[in-house]
């Protein structure tokens, strides 16, 4: 169980085996921010929505910067390839909800206000659910404390 | 004084081979200049980048060798791969992968090193074009023969001794038995015997447990292991020890070893190619190899002949030594002159086609605008020797010659003077007048 082996595999864009390793590293790690960061990407594509609503959820309390600080080129993000891919394919997901939490997620990695977007609309499919109105509160607080004068 | 990582840098910047090294993300940590120079991309291009997004090569995706490392567990030697430079030209290379661990044996990075193996293709080409069977140039009937025995025996994974003298290709004939065999295509490991010393031959062959001697910091492989269903050639086997040639032979009796300092018994399948330059039964009568090893040993032998017996072939090794240094050294040398060649024919060539290369290797450097190699390019003790002997019936000054000269023109007669004088075309006094101005009773 090597982390080095899963970020290669993470590297090379096979992220099922990665997910396995980040997973497994991650019980002995469980403060690993990193890994975390990692291995929501890797559940979001190999279909693992509600596992990666889970980590995305706890991070985005515990340290959102750590998603949103993502460099996008220095740290060879896939999101971008994958939201495209994603977008332009949208039977990637066995539902109209997990889409959209997908792409949700994918693009905080990018941009903050495309993710809110996406939360919003999952809000709108489930008004009640407690975790997405969590979610889109601290995506909703962090864009009102980046841009002041908009949404004050 | 410089610290431990300026020295390290003094160091790996030094070396010939390219070094990177890379962190746990396979961010490019060190780029040493040989690699800088080899793949045209400057440091400062590409310290903390990611290695795929600089190097670019197909292989990074598919078959990177550090994570390759990082699945099996064993370090990569000699896997002949490419690499894209700064301008994604490929260059053809040869590298070594192995892990970098912390003290807890926790992967923490990769350290790749490699060279450019370009001209060795290209030498390679040319071998392929010149050589008769897999590599080896010769036409001569005993050497045809060993062609066709290594042919007749590539169904068969059984052991084979390969004798000969020092320099006949006893390594050539181990790569084409390899190349033609059921195994070809799974590891091919190679140890010389005699270069490594005793006592660290068994840590070499059987690998070791960490702690096992004061050097052994980590766990590591042997070459049987690493050589697992393939094949590893053992040269100069009679330089082991007896106490070595016993495990050697529990190997291939039993398939079993242990690693030096640990008591658990591995398993492997290796076929064994050994060879030698001594007369094993000479070293078996004086109780310097064992018999039994020996006999498992020699299941199929094969005996190389000297190149004093198959002059035959000379002109054909010369031909393609000049082909093939005269590409390396840039020298446009169509063949030879007749006296170099005939006074290469008749020389002893105790050490065999090996001596015959590096001399034709020594007569390309020494050439300047020639077109054919002549005699004055030889080497000195091949040159000295056209002296003693008679070319075009003439035999001036070979009376010169120093005592050394003599002295072994000397004992070639038997110390026959008058013998001698004839050979040099001088009368009997004034040999002995020469030999008496050198000290020479």
């Amino acid at each position: 169980m090597s982390e080095m082996l899963a970020n290669h595999y993470f590297l090379v864009r096979n992220f099922l085996p990665a997910k396995t390793l980040f997973e497994k590293i991650l019980i002995k790690e469980d403060s690993n921010k990193n890994i975390k960061k990692k291995l929501i990407i890797c559940c979001v594509i190999t279909g693992e929505i509600k596992r990666a609503l889970e980590l995305f959820t706890s991070l985005i309390e515990e340290d959102i910067d750590v998603i949103l600080n993502t460099d996008l080129n220095s740290e060879d993000c896939p999101c971008p390839e994958l939201i495209g891919q994603i977008e332009n394919h949208n039977n990637f997901f066995n539902s109209e909800s997990e889409y959209l939490i997908g792409l949700g997620i994918l693009w905080l990695y990018c941009d903050l206000h495309q993710s809110l977007k996406y939360f919003n609309k999952v809000l709108v499919l489930a008004p009640d659910n407690n975790q997405y109105l969590k979610i889109t509160s601290i995506l909703r607080k962090r864009l009102s404390e980046d841009n002041p004068d908009q949404y004050n | 004084m410089p610290n431990n990582d300026s020295r390290t840098d003094v160091i790996l910047n030094s070396i010939a081979e390219g070094v990177i090294t890379v962190d746990k993300e396979f961010k490019i940590t060190f780029i040493n200049e040989a690699a800088e120079k080899l793949t045209g991309f400057k440091r400062e291009q590409v310290i903390g980048q990611f290695c795929k997004g600089v190097f670019k090569s197909e292989f990074c995706l598919s078959n990177c060798p550090i994570a390759q490392v990082l699945k099996n567990g064993n370090s990569i030697f000699d896997l002949d791969t490419s690499i894209n430079c700064v301008n994604t030209q490929s260059i053809p290379i040869r590298l070594n992968a192995a892990v970098l661990k912390d003290e807890n044996n926790i992967p923490t990075g990769g350290v790749i090193t490699f060279r450019d193996i370009s001209l060795f293709k290209q030498v390679e080409d040319i071998i392929k074009a010149e050589s008769q069977f897999h590599g080896i140039v010769g036409k001569n009937k005993a050497m045809k023969e060993i062609y066709q025995l290594i042919m007749e025996i590539s169904d068969s994974d059984a052991h084979v001794l390969i004798t000969g003298e020092t320099g006949t290709g006893k390594e050539l004939i181990a790569n084409a038995i390899q190349a033609t065999s059921k195994r070809k295509n799974e590891k091919f490991v190679k140890i010389n015997c005699s270069v490594i010393p005793h006592n660290l031959l068994a840590s070499e062959l059987f690998g070791h447990a960490k702690g096992s001697f004061t050097d052994a910091k980590s766990d590591r492989i042997g070459r049987f292991e690493l050589a697992n269903n393939g094949t590893i050639f053992l040269d100069e086997i009679g330089e082991m020890t007896l106490q070595m040639q016993t495990q050697i032979l529990r190997v291939i009796q039993e398939g079993t070893f242990e690693r030096l300092g640990e008591s658990i018994t591995r398993k492997t399948d290796v076929r064994i190619i050994a060879a030698t330059n001594i007369n094993l039964e000479e070293a078996i009568s004086e109780g310097k190899f064992r018999r039994d090893l020996f006999y498992r040993l020699s299941v199929l032998p094969i005996e190389l002949p000297p190149l004093r017996k198959r002059k035959d072939d000379i002109p054909l090794l010369i031909d393609y030594f000049i082909k093939k240094f005269g590409f390396v050294y840039k020298k446009n040398i169509e063949g030879i002159e007749d006296k170099a060649l005939d006074l290469l024919v008749n020389w002893q060539w105790s050490g065999n086609v090996r001596e015959l290369e590096n001399s034709i290797e020594y007569a390309i450097i020494k050439s300047k605008n020639e077109k054919n190699l002549t005699v004055q390019n030889l080497p000195v003790r091949i040159r000295e020797k056209a002296s003693f002997v008679k070319i075009n019936g003439k035999s001036s000054n070979h009376i010169e010659q120093n005592s050394v000269n003599l002295i072994e023109l000397l004992n070639t007669h038997k110390w026959n003077k008058t013998k001698v004088a004839e050979v040099l075309g001088v009368d009997r006094s004034t040999l002995w007048r020469r030999l008496k101005s050198l000290g020479i009773e």
